[in-house]
């Protein structure tokens, strides 16, 4: 107390300033993590919508690629004189599905790649990816938290068992 | 929602109604069968190099390290998977074929500056003594698991750019160089234990003849008959390979090894006939022709060979009362075993010999097998629906023997010309600088024609393949 008669003016107005001070909140604003939740409630049923596409959109690809992969898949090429290499057909023996592009070759994966290398040489096998680069991570947010579904979970919540499973609730 | 779905379905028919529309034009263009396999040289005549052997395809023992290669390929396919950018990828296999004068060299050089460290240690492991994969083969059969190989195919590429780029600037030491390094990367691939290896290994080594084919035609470029002719015959010993190939059936089941002296309990039967399903399904997606019969269940299939796997045995010596005492497991077991290492051997013991005497017979023994696979149920079934088309292997390892002979064909008219005053000869025969190889496919002399200073080289396809096996080189002499 008797410090407290001593401080100047200037100081009277530091102590004034840091006793408005409050303590920083947990960064999750209640009001907001509720309209989230709402909001991906509602989206639920959305996901079967979405779900379907893309497993028609799959489809579609798959069919793209085997109906319109023309027969002659191998290729042999030639030299020219100017020194560029002209393509000459190959026929594949027979149909070769395929192979997946994890690498390295998965076991199980041995006669089919077999199959496809003897039919077309090196071209069946997998273009290896990048290597994946770690991406910056930003701070947790909200939208990220109901996001951030196990892989399991979120195929499930394809056709709304993910709300089954959590809650017990009939769809 | 549910309009929306339906129309969603429309779409998809539509479009997929679209892609088979696409499927009828692109299938409705000249037939595969009638393309024609050119390759068009220009080259320019050379004399053999003094010392003869100053160029070679495959580092010199001198310039190889002691050590296992595979360690040091690892690491180099680690190192380019980093580097990678799978944009660039239409790119560099573009690179691979375009003309040299066309390629964007300020732009390789920027892009192949990315992949230092991935060519140096390519570099490095390529000049190893040794190369030893260690693929567990013997312990995993056809579920082998095979580290890496889909990277081969990207690094093989750019070394083969990297040479390409050196040629271009004519920096052919260079050139010689990478081209060293993806020959002996090639034979390091395919001297592994599986077909697969040995497959990749003489794709990779075709991309390096291309090479060498782009350095034969640059301005001055040296004569590589020598050279070629150092390169090992066969480039990839495909025995090796299907050696193993062969044993595939037994190493994935070990029990099949003693199936007569076998005493197994019903369990361990079950196990046994577990294994051969597991090996079935994977056959299944294999082979479009016996696919339906892997969906069979092995209990079903069994009742049905049970009867004439037991006639079988007795032909062969078992009495009755054996046959009888066996589990029903073993006796189909063993009668499917021994038509499959029947057919089995029928095949492999061909590739005993050089391929011109093979072709022949070993096609009339795979139409004969294809004959015993159509009935109710194939003969060796399930084994024999495992088995490769051993002469399609056959074939791609002599079709890169045929490639080094025809190369060095061109480089034996190269010398040829150069001793007179850069005119091509008459014939093969008129040849006398250096022998003249001939085409291991059909064990005669490549076919022969001169018309002014063009040359044509004939390589036919095996007697009755289609055209597009065989290959034909057409040369320009430029004096």
């Amino acid at each position: 107390m008797q410090n407290e008669e001593r401080l100047t003016p200037a100081e009277r107005e530091v102590e004034a300033a840091l006793g408005a001070l409050r303590a920083a909140g947990c960064g999750i604003d209640r009001d907001r993590l509720m309209f989230q939740a709402g909001r991906a409630s509602v989206r639920r049923p959305l996901h079967i919508w979405q779900g379907t596409s893309a497993v028609l959109c799959l489809a579609l690809a798959v069919s793209l690629a085997v109906h319109s992969r023309p027969q002659p898949a191998g290729r042999d090429e030639y030299a020219s004189a100017d020194g560029s290499r002209t393509s000459t057909a190959e026929v594949v023996p027979f149909e070769t599905p395929a192979v997946g592009s994890g690498l390295p070759i998965a076991g199980g994966q041995y006669l089919r790649l077999r199959d496809e290398v003897l039919a077309r040489g090196l071209d069946a096998l997998p273009r290896p990816t990048a290597a994946s680069v770690t991406a910056h991570e930003p701070g947790p947010q909200i939208e990220r938290l109901f996001q951030q579904v196990p892989r399991a979970s979120r195929r499930w919540g394809l056709f709304g068992l993910e709300r089954l499973v959590s809650t017990g609730e009939q769809s | 929602m549910n309009r929306n779905i339906g129309a969603l379905f429309i779409l998809h028919s539509v479009l997929v109604g679209a892609a088979a529309g696409q499927r009828a034009v692109l299938t409705t263009g000249p037939s595969p069968q009638e393309a024609v396999s050119t390759v068009r040289l220009a080259v320019r005549p050379a004399d053999a190099p003094k010392p003869a052997l100053k160029y070679l395809l495959l580092p010199d023992v001198c310039d190889q390290t002691p050590g296992n290669a595979a360690q040091l390929y690892y690491t180099a396919q680690q190192l380019y998977a980093d580097a990678k950018k799978d944009e660039l990828d239409e790119k560099i296999d573009s690179w691979c074929r375009m003309p040299l004068n066309d390629l964007p060299r300020a732009e390789v050089r920027r892009v192949l500056s990315e992949y230092t460290a991935a060519l140096r240690y390519v570099r490095l492991a390529s000049r190893s003594e040794l190369c030893h994969w260690d693929i567990p083969v013997r312990t995993e059969a056809f579920n082998v698991v095979l580290p890496q190989l889909g990277a081969f195919r990207g690094l093989a590429k750019i070394v083969a750019v990297q040479a390409r780029l050196n040629i271009s600037e004519g920096n052919y030491a260079d050139a010689m160089d990478d081209l060293q390094t993806g020959f002996a990367m090639a034979r390091h691939i395919g001297e592994a234990p599986t077909l697969i290896n040995a497959l990749v290994g003489l794709a990779v080594g075709g991309l390096m003849l291309d090479g060498a084919q782009d350095l034969m035609q640059a301005p001055d470029a040296p004569n590589l008959y020598w050279a070629l002719a150092d390169l090992p015959r066969p480039f990839i010993d495909m025995r090796n390979a299907l050696r193993w190939e062969k044993a595939l059936v037994h190493l994935a089941v070990p029990q099949l090894r003693n199936l007569t002296r076998a005493d197994l309990t019903p369990q361990q039967w079950n196990a046994v006939m577990k294994n051969v399903q597991e090996i079935v399904a994977m056959g299944a997606v294999s082979s479009a022709e016996t696919g339906w019969q892997s969906r069979l269940e092995m209990a079903a299939v069994s009742i049905k060979l049970y009867p004439k796997a037991k006639r079988y045995l007795m032909e062969l010596g078992q009495s009755k009362e054996q046959v009888e005492r066996m589990p029903v497991q073993q006796v189909v077991l063993m009668y499917s075993l021994d038509r499959y290492t029947y057919w089995r051997d029928e095949m492999f013991k061909w590739l005993s010999l050089p391929y011109w005497q093979a072709h022949e017979p070993l096609k009339q023994q795979e139409m004969a097998f294809a004959k015993s696979q159509g009935g109710a149920l194939a003969d060796g079934f399930p084994f024999t629906m495992l088995l490769p088309s051993l002469r399609r292997a056959y074939f791609r390892a002599t079709k890169c023997d045929r490639h080094v002979a025809a190369l060095q064909c061109i480089e034996a008219v190269r010398m040829h010309a150069a001793a007179h005053d850069g005119r091509p000869p008459a014939s093969l025969g008129d040849i006398h600088v250096v022998p003249v190889p001939n085409d291991p496919v059909t064990g005669k002399a490549f076919g022969y024609e001169v018309k002014g200073n063009v040359v044509t080289l004939d390589a036919p396809p095996p007697a009755g393949d289609s055209p597009r096996d065989g290959a034909k080189y057409v040369i320009t002499i430029i004096r």
